[in-house]
């Protein structure tokens, strides 16, 4: 990846993560999720967004690549993939080298402003994020759906709306480390609590439907 | 206001397999679960499919809440049940044993979990009523899932998704604090009414 890219992922704060960026590239996912019409871009949209080098780059990995049966299998354990289930695409057949390109597209944006975006997130951001812009977690109460929509919709061009959700995303994925670390500091200093827990739910459980 | 303490349980397993039923059963909200039109070669075999995740949470009282994940079954999707397995109190997983296709995706899945966590995972074996459905010792052979434990359930049941939840959050206190479930566990779990 270029420094540009680099330079633009320590805005998140992500230092140390950079080097592994580097040497895997940051896979971002985009997959036919919609947004039911909210945020109706299209396939040609998103491509005629592009500057025309970005659109021959993005074509050519389109044709000398396999999506599924390339880079994303070589990813190891602790390594990022930044991963956008997007609703960006209306109803795009499962398309590998189209998802592909636009993944090296994606990585190709320089991404600033980072504390400019008021998206709030909980625990958990990280699997939210990964349903992010699916309609129904969208709805759920552990983020701010309208907010991060609210960005979205008054961003001008396409290529801010894609930021913001990139941003939206990774941001996600720092607090999730974040959590991450937390609760792994925790389990290993209680034991006991996950039976603990456990109980609890059980007596929940037990009680449905009765 | 003390935060709520939050557990997650993973549901998993291949796709067709009946997770996005079972979390529907044990969930008081459903935030997710957008079934849309499969589109891909697996579509001749199942009409509608989850895409992103299934997501329920079920509140257990003023200070806990338990977030139910449930995982694509299609493998293409596989980067995100790493994501989404982190952190969980344990995993269930769910397989279709009439379809050998299932299993042979399964055997792949599951042992891709067990490599990466040493939490409790248990396997329901669905669709015992289809035509060609595997006997349970069979199932667990060919799926090679060794001494873990494997519960035959119809997730479109309300008490065979809870028995599936009871056992792994059994499962759970057994592996915390050493015990081993007996016979009178699994009937009190069976128990449910």
């Amino acid at each position: 990846m270029a420094d540009r890219e680099l330079i633009s992922f320590k805005h998140f704060g992500l230092f140390r993560k950079t080097v592994a960026m580097k040497r895997t590239g940051v896979l971002v996912y985009i997959t036919h999720l919609g947004f039911a019409g909210r945020i109706p871009f299209t396939k040609g949209q998103l491509v005629n967004s592009l500057d025309p080098i970005q659109l021959k780059h993005f074509f050519t990995s389109a044709m000398q690549e396999s999506y599924w049966e390339g880079q994303p299998q070589t990813l190891e354990e602790g390594q990022d993939t930044v991963a956008v289930l997007a609703g960006l695409l209306e109803p795009l057949e499962w398309n590998e080298p189209f998802c592909h390109g636009l993944s090296h597209m994606l990585c190709k944006l320089p991404i600033v402003e980072v504390k400019a975006i008021p998206v709030q997130f909980e625990d958990y951001h990280l699997e939210i994020c990964a349903g992010l812009l699916h309609r129904q977690a969208l709805a759920s109460s552990l983020f701010k759906p309208q907010q991060f929509l609210d960005n979205v919709s008054n961003s001008k061009t396409l290529k801010a709306r894609l930021k913001i959700m990139l941003l939206a995303y990774v941001s996600g994925l720092m607090n999730a480390k974040k959590e991450d670390q937390r609760q792994t500091k925790k389990n290993k200093t209680s034991g006991r609590g996950k039976s603990s827990l456990a109980n609890r739910i059980l007596q929940r459980i037990k009680g449905i439907g009765s | 206001m003390a935060r709520k303490e939050i557990a997650k349980i993973l549901i998993t397993g291949p796709f067709n397999a009946g997770k996005t039923t079972l979390i529907r059963h044990i969930s008081d909200e459903q935030s997710s679960g957008k079934d849309v039109q499969a589109t891909d070669a697996l579509a001749q075999f199942k009409g509608m499919t989850t895409v992103g995740l299934d997501f329920g949470i079920l509140h257990v009282d003023d200070t806990l809440d338990v977030h139910l994940f449930g995982t694509p079954g299609q493998s293409r999707f596989n980067f995100m049940w790493r994501i989404l397995s982190k952190g969980a109190l344990g995993t269930i997983f769910l397989i279709d044993s009439s379809s050998q296709r299932a299993i042979d995706e399964g055997k792949g899945m599951f042992q891709y979990y067990r490599e990466r966590s040493d939490d409790p995972i248990i396997i329901g074996a669905t669709k015992r009523d289809e035509p060609g459905a595997k006997a349970i010792d069979v199932l667990v052979q060919e799926l090679n899932v060794g001494d873990t434990t494997v519960i035959p359930c119809d997730p479109r049941k309300v008490e065979d998704s809870k028995t599936l939840v009871l056992s792994l959050l059994q499962a759970i206190i057994d592996a915390q604090t050493g015990g081993v479930a007996d016979d009178d566990d699994y009937d009190d779990l069976m128990d449910l009414e």
